[in-house]
Protein backbone atom coordinates (compact mmCIF):
# COMPACT_ATOMS: atom_id res chain seq x y z
CA UNK A 1 0.00 0.00 0.00
CA UNK A 2 1.44 3.33 -0.96
CA UNK A 3 0.95 6.45 1.03
CA UNK A 4 -0.16 9.08 -1.38
CA UNK A 5 0.87 12.69 -1.31
CA UNK A 6 -1.89 15.07 -0.37
CA UNK A 7 -3.89 15.93 -3.44
CA UNK A 8 -3.94 19.67 -3.77
CA UNK A 9 -7.08 19.39 -5.83
CA UNK A 10 -8.90 18.14 -2.75
CA UNK A 11 -8.29 21.37 -0.93
CA UNK A 12 -10.05 23.43 -3.54
CA UNK A 13 -13.02 21.22 -4.09
CA UNK A 14 -16.29 21.99 -2.34
CA UNK A 15 -15.74 20.72 1.14
CA UNK A 16 -17.34 17.38 1.82
CA UNK A 17 -17.74 18.16 5.51
CA UNK A 18 -20.70 20.32 4.71
CA UNK A 19 -22.47 17.24 3.45
CA UNK A 20 -25.00 15.75 5.80
CA UNK A 21 -23.59 12.52 7.17
CA UNK A 22 -25.27 9.64 5.38
CA UNK A 23 -27.44 7.49 7.54
CA UNK A 24 -26.42 3.98 6.58
CA UNK A 25 -29.17 2.45 8.66
CA UNK A 26 -31.72 3.99 6.29
CA UNK A 27 -33.96 1.38 4.80
CA UNK A 28 -32.89 -1.29 7.28
CA UNK A 29 -35.23 -0.51 10.13
CA UNK A 30 -38.36 -2.57 10.21
CA UNK A 31 -37.00 -5.25 7.88
CA UNK A 32 -36.96 -7.78 10.67
CA UNK A 33 -40.27 -8.34 12.39
CA UNK A 34 -40.07 -9.42 16.02
CA UNK A 35 -38.54 -12.89 16.08
CA UNK A 36 -40.92 -15.76 16.29
CA UNK A 37 -40.16 -19.32 17.00
CA UNK A 38 -39.71 -21.11 13.76
CA UNK A 39 -39.36 -24.32 15.69
CA UNK A 40 -42.08 -25.58 17.96
CA UNK A 41 -40.93 -24.51 21.43
CA UNK A 42 -39.17 -27.41 23.11
CA UNK A 43 -40.26 -26.34 26.56
CA UNK A 44 -43.00 -24.02 27.73
CA UNK A 45 -41.92 -20.47 27.03
CA UNK A 46 -39.57 -19.15 29.67
CA UNK A 47 -40.81 -16.31 31.80
CA UNK A 48 -40.78 -12.97 30.07
CA UNK A 49 -37.84 -11.31 31.79
CA UNK A 50 -38.10 -7.60 32.40
CA UNK A 51 -41.50 -6.97 30.97
CA UNK A 52 -43.95 -7.48 33.76
CA UNK A 53 -41.46 -6.69 36.43
CA UNK A 54 -41.49 -2.90 36.87
CA UNK A 55 -44.68 -3.14 38.87
CA UNK A 56 -43.30 -5.82 41.16
CA UNK A 57 -43.20 -4.72 44.75
CA UNK A 58 -45.03 -1.49 44.05
CA UNK A 59 -48.58 -0.45 43.76
CA UNK A 60 -49.78 -1.17 40.29
CA UNK A 61 -49.36 1.98 38.22
CA UNK A 62 -52.60 3.35 36.87
CA UNK A 63 -52.03 2.64 33.22
CA UNK A 64 -52.40 5.44 30.75
CA UNK A 65 -55.40 5.05 28.49
CA UNK A 66 -53.16 4.62 25.48
CA UNK A 67 -51.53 1.53 26.85
CA UNK A 68 -54.43 0.21 28.85
CA UNK A 69 -56.41 -1.05 25.94
CA UNK A 70 -53.90 -3.71 25.00
CA UNK A 71 -53.30 -6.14 27.79
CA UNK A 72 -50.28 -8.30 27.11
CA UNK A 73 -50.89 -11.84 26.16
CA UNK A 74 -49.25 -13.97 28.77
CA UNK A 75 -48.63 -17.31 27.14
CA UNK A 76 -48.28 -17.09 23.38
CA UNK A 77 -47.62 -13.92 21.50
CA UNK A 78 -49.67 -14.27 18.36
CA UNK A 79 -49.21 -10.79 16.91
CA UNK A 80 -46.89 -8.00 17.79
CA UNK A 81 -48.85 -5.26 19.52
CA UNK A 82 -47.78 -1.68 20.21
CA UNK A 83 -46.63 -2.66 23.65
CA UNK A 84 -44.63 -5.56 22.31
CA UNK A 85 -42.36 -3.37 20.29
CA UNK A 86 -39.07 -3.25 22.07
CA UNK A 87 -36.90 -0.29 21.43
CA UNK A 88 -33.88 1.45 22.79
CA UNK A 89 -34.03 3.95 25.56
CA UNK A 90 -30.84 5.91 26.07
CA UNK A 91 -29.86 6.65 29.63
CA UNK A 92 -26.97 8.87 30.55
CA UNK A 93 -24.98 7.92 33.61
CA UNK A 94 -22.30 9.89 35.38
CA UNK A 95 -18.99 8.02 35.21
CA UNK A 96 -18.99 6.94 38.86
CA UNK A 97 -22.52 5.62 38.58
CA UNK A 98 -21.67 3.82 35.37
CA UNK A 99 -18.87 2.06 37.27
CA UNK A 100 -21.30 1.00 39.99
CA UNK A 101 -23.76 -0.28 37.42
CA UNK A 102 -21.09 -2.17 35.53
CA UNK A 103 -19.81 -3.77 38.71
CA UNK A 104 -23.31 -4.84 39.67
CA UNK A 105 -23.82 -6.24 36.21
CA UNK A 106 -20.59 -8.19 36.34
CA UNK A 107 -20.82 -9.51 39.85
CA UNK A 108 -24.48 -10.39 39.73
CA UNK A 109 -24.81 -11.41 36.12
CA UNK A 110 -27.73 -9.05 35.49
CA UNK A 111 -28.08 -6.82 32.47
CA UNK A 112 -28.88 -3.10 32.57
CA UNK A 113 -32.57 -3.73 32.06
CA UNK A 114 -32.71 -6.13 35.00
CA UNK A 115 -30.84 -3.72 37.22
CA UNK A 116 -33.22 -0.92 36.31
CA UNK A 117 -36.29 -3.01 37.00
CA UNK A 118 -34.79 -4.07 40.31
CA UNK A 119 -33.98 -0.50 41.30
CA UNK A 120 -37.53 0.66 40.65
CA UNK A 121 -38.91 -2.25 42.61
CA UNK A 122 -36.76 -1.35 45.60
CA UNK A 123 -37.12 2.42 45.70
CA UNK A 124 -40.31 4.15 46.69
CA UNK A 125 -41.89 6.99 44.78
CA UNK A 126 -41.38 9.24 47.79
CA UNK A 127 -37.66 8.68 47.77
CA UNK A 128 -37.56 9.48 44.09
CA UNK A 129 -39.75 12.54 44.53
CA UNK A 130 -37.48 13.81 47.33
CA UNK A 131 -34.47 13.24 45.18
CA UNK A 132 -35.80 15.45 42.42
CA UNK A 133 -37.15 18.17 44.71
CA UNK A 134 -33.74 18.41 46.33
CA UNK A 135 -31.90 18.77 43.07
CA UNK A 136 -34.30 21.50 42.03
CA UNK A 137 -34.19 23.53 45.27
CA UNK A 138 -30.43 23.35 45.34
CA UNK A 139 -30.47 25.22 42.07
CA UNK A 140 -33.09 27.81 42.90
CA UNK A 141 -32.23 28.63 46.52
CA UNK A 142 -31.62 32.33 47.28
CA UNK A 143 -28.42 33.93 48.51
CA UNK A 144 -25.15 32.94 47.11
CA UNK A 145 -25.86 30.22 44.59
CA UNK A 146 -24.52 26.85 45.58
CA UNK A 147 -22.18 25.22 43.14
CA UNK A 148 -24.50 24.18 40.38
CA UNK A 149 -24.78 20.44 40.26
CA UNK A 150 -25.62 19.18 36.86
CA UNK A 151 -29.04 17.65 37.12
CA UNK A 152 -28.33 14.00 37.43
CA UNK A 153 -28.87 11.87 34.44
CA UNK A 154 -28.65 14.58 31.84
CA UNK A 155 -24.98 14.19 31.15
CA UNK A 156 -22.55 11.35 31.17
CA UNK A 157 -22.04 8.17 29.30
CA UNK A 158 -24.83 6.60 27.39
CA UNK A 159 -26.14 3.14 28.04
CA UNK A 160 -29.03 1.59 26.20
CA UNK A 161 -31.97 -0.11 27.80
CA UNK A 162 -34.18 -2.37 25.76
CA UNK A 163 -37.70 -1.61 26.85
CA UNK A 164 -41.07 -2.58 25.48
CA UNK A 165 -44.01 -0.25 25.12
CA UNK A 166 -45.49 -1.09 28.49
CA UNK A 167 -42.21 -0.36 30.20
CA UNK A 168 -41.72 2.92 28.37
CA UNK A 169 -45.22 4.07 29.20
CA UNK A 170 -44.63 3.07 32.81
CA UNK A 171 -41.47 5.15 32.92
CA UNK A 172 -43.17 8.17 31.38
CA UNK A 173 -45.87 8.02 33.97
CA UNK A 174 -43.40 7.64 36.81
CA UNK A 175 -41.40 10.56 35.45
CA UNK A 176 -44.47 12.75 35.77
CA UNK A 177 -45.39 11.41 39.19
CA UNK A 178 -42.04 12.07 40.80
CA UNK A 179 -41.17 15.20 38.86
CA UNK A 180 -38.15 13.88 37.02
CA UNK A 181 -36.85 16.13 34.22
CA UNK A 182 -36.47 13.22 31.79
CA UNK A 183 -36.72 9.47 31.45
CA UNK A 184 -32.98 9.25 31.51
CA UNK A 185 -32.74 11.31 34.69
CA UNK A 186 -35.38 9.12 36.29
CA UNK A 187 -33.57 5.87 35.52
CA UNK A 188 -30.22 7.31 36.56
CA UNK A 189 -31.70 8.47 39.87
CA UNK A 190 -33.22 5.09 40.59
CA UNK A 191 -29.94 3.35 39.84
CA UNK A 192 -28.01 5.81 41.99
CA UNK A 193 -30.37 5.46 44.95
CA UNK A 194 -30.22 1.70 44.67
CA UNK A 195 -26.52 1.21 44.03
CA UNK A 196 -24.85 4.37 45.25
CA UNK B 1 -32.78 -27.41 14.81
CA UNK B 2 -32.53 -23.78 13.88
CA UNK B 3 -32.34 -21.37 16.78
CA UNK B 4 -33.91 -17.95 16.54
CA UNK B 5 -33.12 -16.04 13.40
CA UNK B 6 -29.59 -17.25 12.94
CA UNK B 7 -27.52 -16.55 9.87
CA UNK B 8 -24.09 -18.11 9.42
CA UNK B 9 -21.32 -16.86 7.17
CA UNK B 10 -19.31 -19.85 6.01
CA UNK B 11 -16.83 -20.66 3.25
CA UNK B 12 -14.28 -23.41 2.92
CA UNK B 13 -11.69 -20.93 1.70
CA UNK B 14 -10.00 -18.43 4.00
CA UNK B 15 -9.87 -14.68 3.51
CA UNK B 16 -13.07 -14.33 1.50
CA UNK B 17 -14.80 -11.84 3.79
CA UNK B 18 -16.70 -13.98 6.31
CA UNK B 19 -15.61 -11.90 9.27
CA UNK B 20 -15.81 -8.50 7.62
CA UNK B 21 -19.32 -9.28 6.39
CA UNK B 22 -20.41 -10.60 9.77
CA UNK B 23 -19.21 -7.50 11.62
CA UNK B 24 -20.48 -4.95 9.15
CA UNK B 25 -23.91 -6.40 8.48
CA UNK B 26 -24.39 -6.99 12.20
CA UNK B 27 -23.52 -3.42 13.09
CA UNK B 28 -25.66 -1.95 10.32
CA UNK B 29 -28.66 -4.02 11.34
CA UNK B 30 -28.09 -3.01 14.95
CA UNK B 31 -27.81 0.66 14.02
CA UNK B 32 -31.25 0.40 12.46
CA UNK B 33 -32.64 -0.69 15.82
CA UNK B 34 -32.57 -4.46 15.49
CA UNK B 35 -31.21 -6.39 18.44
CA UNK B 36 -28.22 -8.30 17.13
CA UNK B 37 -25.90 -10.92 18.56
CA UNK B 38 -22.64 -11.87 16.86
CA UNK B 39 -20.92 -15.10 17.77
CA UNK B 40 -17.32 -15.50 16.71
CA UNK B 41 -16.52 -19.21 16.41
CA UNK B 42 -13.09 -18.57 14.96
CA UNK B 43 -9.85 -18.98 16.86
CA UNK B 44 -8.48 -15.97 15.00
CA UNK B 45 -10.97 -13.84 16.93
CA UNK B 46 -11.08 -11.21 14.19
CA UNK B 47 -14.55 -9.99 15.04
CA UNK B 48 -13.01 -8.26 18.06
CA UNK B 49 -10.55 -6.52 15.79
CA UNK B 50 -13.28 -5.33 13.43
CA UNK B 51 -15.30 -3.94 16.31
CA UNK B 52 -12.32 -2.35 17.98
CA UNK B 53 -11.99 -4.22 21.20
CA UNK B 54 -8.91 -6.06 22.50
CA UNK B 55 -8.15 -9.59 21.31
CA UNK B 56 -9.88 -12.24 23.34
CA UNK B 57 -8.37 -15.53 24.50
CA UNK B 58 -11.56 -17.40 23.67
CA UNK B 59 -11.29 -19.06 27.09
CA UNK B 60 -14.67 -17.82 28.26
CA UNK B 61 -16.44 -19.10 25.19
CA UNK B 62 -14.63 -22.42 25.36
CA UNK B 63 -15.40 -22.93 29.02
CA UNK B 64 -19.01 -21.98 28.45
CA UNK B 65 -19.19 -24.72 25.83
CA UNK B 66 -17.69 -27.23 28.24
CA UNK B 67 -19.66 -26.32 31.35
CA UNK B 68 -23.10 -25.16 32.37
CA UNK B 69 -22.02 -21.52 32.15
CA UNK B 70 -24.04 -19.32 29.79
CA UNK B 71 -22.40 -17.87 26.71
CA UNK B 72 -20.06 -14.98 27.59
CA UNK B 73 -21.96 -12.13 25.99
CA UNK B 74 -20.37 -8.68 25.82
CA UNK B 75 -23.34 -6.37 25.82
CA UNK B 76 -23.76 -3.28 23.70
CA UNK B 77 -20.36 -3.13 22.02
CA UNK B 78 -22.36 -0.81 19.79
CA UNK B 79 -25.94 0.19 20.56
CA UNK B 80 -28.05 -2.96 20.11
CA UNK B 81 -25.05 -5.09 19.27
CA UNK B 82 -23.87 -7.85 21.58
CA UNK B 83 -20.91 -10.11 20.92
CA UNK B 84 -19.61 -13.48 22.00
CA UNK B 85 -15.90 -13.20 21.32
CA UNK B 86 -13.86 -15.99 19.81
CA UNK B 87 -10.14 -16.54 20.23
CA UNK B 88 -7.34 -19.11 20.32
CA UNK B 89 -8.99 -21.40 22.89
CA UNK B 90 -11.76 -22.20 20.38
CA UNK B 91 -9.12 -23.94 18.30
CA UNK B 92 -9.35 -26.82 20.76
CA UNK B 93 -13.09 -27.23 20.36
CA UNK B 94 -12.83 -29.60 17.43
CA UNK B 95 -10.60 -32.14 19.13
CA UNK B 96 -12.31 -31.88 22.51
CA UNK B 97 -15.74 -32.39 21.04
CA UNK B 98 -14.62 -35.08 18.65
CA UNK B 99 -13.49 -37.23 21.57
CA UNK B 100 -16.54 -36.28 23.59
CA UNK B 101 -19.03 -37.37 21.01
CA UNK B 102 -17.00 -40.54 20.48
CA UNK B 103 -17.76 -41.24 24.13
CA UNK B 104 -21.41 -40.64 23.45
CA UNK B 105 -21.82 -37.32 25.18
CA UNK B 106 -23.43 -34.39 23.47
CA UNK B 107 -21.62 -32.95 20.50
CA UNK B 108 -20.80 -29.32 19.82
CA UNK B 109 -23.96 -28.72 17.81
CA UNK B 110 -26.13 -29.90 20.71
CA UNK B 111 -24.22 -27.73 23.13
CA UNK B 112 -24.46 -24.66 20.94
CA UNK B 113 -28.17 -25.17 20.49
CA UNK B 114 -28.67 -25.55 24.24
CA UNK B 115 -26.72 -22.37 24.94
CA UNK B 116 -28.60 -20.34 22.36
CA UNK B 117 -32.12 -21.56 22.99
CA UNK B 118 -32.65 -19.57 26.21
CA UNK B 119 -31.54 -16.30 24.61
CA UNK B 120 -33.00 -16.65 21.11
CA UNK B 121 -35.95 -14.40 21.96
CA UNK B 122 -33.59 -11.62 23.04
CA UNK B 123 -32.41 -11.03 19.49
CA UNK B 124 -33.92 -10.09 16.17
CA UNK B 125 -30.86 -11.47 14.45
CA UNK B 126 -28.01 -13.78 15.40
CA UNK B 127 -24.96 -13.87 13.14
CA UNK B 128 -22.24 -16.49 13.43
CA UNK B 129 -18.77 -16.07 11.97
CA UNK B 130 -17.02 -19.36 11.28
CA UNK B 131 -13.42 -20.39 10.69
CA UNK B 132 -12.36 -21.36 7.17
CA UNK B 133 -11.53 -25.00 7.66
CA UNK B 134 -12.83 -26.48 10.85
CA UNK B 135 -15.48 -29.06 10.00
CA UNK B 136 -16.86 -29.51 13.51
CA UNK B 137 -17.23 -25.82 14.24
CA UNK B 138 -18.76 -25.04 10.86
CA UNK B 139 -21.22 -27.91 11.10
CA UNK B 140 -22.20 -26.89 14.62
CA UNK B 141 -22.94 -23.37 13.40
CA UNK B 142 -24.97 -24.71 10.49
CA UNK B 143 -26.89 -26.98 12.86
CA UNK B 144 -28.40 -24.01 14.64
CA UNK B 145 -28.85 -21.76 11.61
CA UNK B 146 -31.85 -20.77 9.62
CA UNK B 147 -29.63 -19.81 6.72
CA UNK B 148 -26.06 -19.72 5.52
CA UNK B 149 -24.53 -17.03 3.35
CA UNK B 150 -21.42 -17.89 1.39
CA UNK B 151 -18.99 -15.12 0.51
CA UNK B 152 -16.56 -15.59 -2.29
CA UNK B 153 -13.91 -13.73 -4.21
CA UNK B 154 -13.69 -14.41 -7.90
CA UNK B 155 -10.67 -16.71 -8.00
CA UNK B 156 -11.11 -20.39 -8.76
CA UNK B 157 -10.08 -21.50 -5.29
CA UNK B 158 -12.72 -19.35 -3.63
CA UNK B 159 -15.37 -20.53 -6.03
CA UNK B 160 -14.39 -24.13 -5.24
CA UNK B 161 -14.92 -23.21 -1.60
CA UNK B 162 -18.57 -22.56 -2.35
CA UNK B 163 -19.05 -26.18 -3.32
CA UNK B 164 -17.24 -27.34 -0.21
CA UNK B 165 -19.83 -25.57 1.91
CA UNK B 166 -22.50 -27.37 -0.05
CA UNK B 167 -21.06 -30.63 1.32
CA UNK B 168 -21.21 -29.34 4.89
CA UNK B 169 -24.72 -28.21 4.19
CA UNK B 170 -25.82 -31.69 3.16
CA UNK B 171 -24.14 -33.22 6.19
CA UNK B 172 -26.16 -31.00 8.49
CA UNK B 173 -29.63 -31.08 6.93
CA UNK B 174 -30.70 -34.35 8.63
CA UNK B 175 -30.40 -32.69 12.02
CA UNK B 176 -31.41 -29.22 10.87
CA UNK B 177 -33.92 -29.58 8.05
CA UNK B 178 -34.74 -25.87 8.24
CA UNK B 179 -31.32 -24.79 7.04
CA UNK B 180 -31.45 -22.88 3.76
CA UNK B 181 -28.86 -21.28 1.58
CA UNK B 182 -29.35 -17.53 1.80
CA UNK B 183 -27.12 -16.87 -1.16
CA UNK B 184 -23.65 -16.09 -2.37
CA UNK B 185 -21.98 -12.74 -1.74
CA UNK B 186 -19.32 -11.50 -4.13
CA UNK B 187 -16.59 -9.93 -2.02
CA UNK B 188 -13.74 -7.53 -2.81
CA UNK B 189 -14.71 -7.14 -6.43
CA UNK B 190 -12.77 -4.73 -8.57
CA UNK B 191 -14.71 -2.38 -10.81
CA UNK B 192 -12.27 -3.19 -13.58
CA UNK B 193 -13.40 -6.79 -13.94
CA UNK B 194 -16.96 -6.45 -15.09
CA UNK B 195 -16.71 -9.21 -17.69
CA UNK B 196 -15.17 -11.57 -15.19
CA UNK B 197 -17.84 -10.67 -12.67
CA UNK B 198 -20.56 -11.40 -15.18
CA UNK B 199 -19.09 -14.79 -16.01
CA UNK B 200 -18.64 -15.70 -12.36
CA UNK B 201 -22.20 -14.67 -11.60
CA UNK B 202 -23.48 -16.81 -14.42
CA UNK B 203 -21.41 -19.80 -13.37
CA UNK B 204 -22.57 -19.48 -9.78
CA UNK B 205 -26.19 -18.96 -10.79
CA UNK B 206 -26.00 -22.16 -12.76
CA UNK B 207 -24.55 -24.08 -9.83
CA UNK B 208 -27.10 -22.70 -7.39
CA UNK B 209 -30.10 -23.15 -9.64
CA UNK B 210 -33.20 -21.87 -7.94
CA UNK B 211 -31.91 -22.78 -4.48
CA UNK B 212 -30.53 -19.33 -3.79
CA UNK B 213 -29.49 -16.09 -5.40
CA UNK B 214 -26.12 -14.55 -6.00
CA UNK B 215 -26.81 -11.27 -4.23
CA UNK B 216 -27.06 -8.31 -6.58
CA UNK B 217 -24.93 -6.13 -4.34
CA UNK B 218 -21.26 -6.99 -4.40
CA UNK B 219 -18.72 -5.63 -1.97
CA UNK B 220 -16.27 -3.56 -3.91
CA UNK B 221 -12.52 -3.98 -3.70
CA UNK B 222 -11.09 -1.26 -1.48
CA UNK B 223 -8.07 -2.48 0.37
CA UNK B 224 -7.21 0.91 1.83
CA UNK B 225 -10.54 1.09 3.62
CA UNK B 226 -10.27 -2.52 4.78
CA UNK B 227 -6.85 -1.77 6.27
CA UNK B 228 -8.05 1.42 7.96
CA UNK B 229 -11.10 -0.30 9.35
CA UNK B 230 -9.17 -3.09 11.07
CA UNK B 231 -6.40 -0.77 12.20
CA UNK B 232 -8.85 1.61 13.81
CA UNK B 233 -11.44 -0.92 14.95
CA UNK B 234 -14.10 0.83 12.92
CA UNK B 235 -16.84 -0.59 10.79
CA UNK B 236 -17.02 0.67 7.25
CA UNK B 237 -19.92 3.05 7.86
CA UNK B 238 -18.03 4.42 10.85
CA UNK B 239 -14.93 4.76 8.74
CA UNK B 240 -16.99 6.70 6.22
CA UNK B 241 -17.58 9.34 8.88
CA UNK B 242 -13.98 9.20 10.04
CA UNK B 243 -12.80 9.74 6.47
CA UNK B 244 -14.77 12.96 6.27
CA UNK B 245 -13.14 14.19 9.47
CA UNK B 246 -9.78 13.02 8.17
CA UNK B 247 -10.21 15.01 4.99
CA UNK B 248 -10.88 18.12 6.99
CA UNK B 249 -7.77 17.42 9.03
CA UNK B 250 -5.76 16.94 5.84
CA UNK B 251 -6.97 20.21 4.45
CA UNK B 252 -6.19 22.02 7.68
CA UNK B 253 -2.76 20.41 7.82
CA UNK B 254 -2.18 21.60 4.30
CA UNK B 255 -3.25 25.13 5.14
CA UNK B 256 -1.15 25.24 8.27
CA UNK B 257 1.75 23.54 6.53
CA UNK B 258 1.87 20.85 9.19
CA UNK B 259 1.99 17.18 8.48
CA UNK B 260 -0.59 14.63 9.31
CA UNK B 261 0.85 11.74 11.28
CA UNK B 262 -1.95 9.22 11.57
CA UNK B 263 -4.12 9.81 8.56
CA UNK B 264 -6.32 7.24 6.91
CA UNK B 265 -5.37 5.42 3.75
CA UNK B 266 -8.90 5.62 2.46
CA UNK B 267 -10.00 9.04 1.34
CA UNK B 268 -13.57 8.12 0.89
CA UNK B 269 -15.30 5.01 2.15
CA UNK B 270 -18.78 6.04 1.15
CA UNK B 271 -19.08 3.75 -1.87
CA UNK B 272 -18.05 0.77 0.19
CA UNK B 273 -20.34 1.82 3.04
CA UNK B 274 -23.17 1.98 0.56
CA UNK B 275 -22.36 -1.55 -0.63
CA UNK B 276 -22.69 -2.82 2.93
CA UNK B 277 -25.91 -0.94 3.44
CA UNK B 278 -27.42 -2.40 0.28
CA UNK B 279 -26.14 -5.88 0.95
CA UNK B 280 -27.51 -5.81 4.49
CA UNK B 281 -30.87 -4.86 3.07
CA UNK B 282 -30.75 -7.78 0.65
CA UNK B 283 -29.61 -10.21 3.31
CA UNK B 284 -32.28 -9.27 5.84
CA UNK B 285 -34.98 -9.38 3.21
CA UNK B 286 -33.83 -12.80 2.09
CA UNK B 287 -33.70 -14.03 5.65
CA UNK B 288 -37.31 -13.08 6.26
CA UNK B 289 -38.28 -14.74 3.00
CA UNK B 290 -36.64 -17.94 4.25
CA UNK B 291 -38.27 -17.62 7.63
CA UNK B 292 -41.70 -17.23 6.09
CA UNK B 293 -41.17 -20.28 3.90
CA UNK B 294 -40.16 -22.24 6.96
CA UNK B 295 -43.37 -21.28 8.74
CA UNK B 296 -45.50 -22.30 5.82
CA UNK B 297 -43.90 -25.71 5.49
CA UNK B 298 -43.84 -26.67 9.15
N1 LIG C 1 -13.51 -4.27 0.41
C1 LIG C 1 -12.36 -4.95 0.49
N2 LIG C 1 -11.51 -4.98 -0.54
C2 LIG C 1 -10.35 -5.67 -0.47
N3 LIG C 1 -9.97 -6.39 0.61
C3 LIG C 1 -10.78 -6.40 1.67
C4 LIG C 1 -12.00 -5.68 1.67
N4 LIG C 1 -12.59 -5.88 2.88
C5 LIG C 1 -11.77 -6.65 3.59
N5 LIG C 1 -10.67 -6.98 2.88
C6 LIG C 1 -9.55 -7.83 3.31
O1 LIG C 1 -9.86 -9.16 3.07
C7 LIG C 1 -9.19 -10.00 4.00
C8 LIG C 1 -10.09 -11.09 4.49
O2 LIG C 1 -11.21 -10.57 5.12
P1 LIG C 1 -11.91 -11.39 6.29
O3 LIG C 1 -11.03 -11.53 7.46
O4 LIG C 1 -13.24 -10.78 6.49
O5 LIG C 1 -12.10 -12.82 5.61
P2 LIG C 1 -12.44 -14.21 6.30
O6 LIG C 1 -13.14 -15.03 5.30
O7 LIG C 1 -13.11 -13.99 7.59
O8 LIG C 1 -11.00 -14.80 6.58
P3 LIG C 1 -10.64 -16.09 7.46
O9 LIG C 1 -11.03 -17.25 6.62
O10 LIG C 1 -9.18 -16.00 7.68
O11 LIG C 1 -11.42 -16.00 8.72
C9 LIG C 1 -8.70 -9.08 5.09
O12 LIG C 1 -7.32 -9.00 4.98
C10 LIG C 1 -9.32 -7.77 4.79
O13 LIG C 1 -8.46 -6.71 5.11
MG1 LIG D 1 -12.60 -14.67 9.52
Amino acid sequence: MTIERPHLADAFKPQPTKKEPVDRSAGLAGLLPPPRRVTPPAAPAVEAPAEAAPAAGEKAPEPKPATAKKPRATAARPQATETDVTSNVAVYLEPDLLELVKTARRTRGLNYDDLTVEAFAAISDDTLRNHFTQTRTAQTSGGMPTRVRRPRGTSGIQIQLRLDGTQRAWLDQKQEEVGAPSRSALVAAALRLQLG
Amino acid sequence: MAVGRTLVFAQGKGGVGKTTLTSNTAALAASAGHRVLVIDLDQQGNVARDLGFPPNSGDDLMSSLLTAAPLPISKDVRPNLDVVAGGPAIGDAASVFASRSARGSSDLADVLEAKLRPIEADYDLILIDTPPGDRILVEAALSVALAVAIPTRMDEASIDGVTRIAERFLAVTPRNPQLRLAGVVLFAISSRTTRLERDVRNALAETLGDAAPVFTTRIRHLESAAADARRRGLLIHELEQAAVADRTARINALRNKTSLTDGLYARDASGLAEDYQELTRELLTRLIEIENEAVVTT
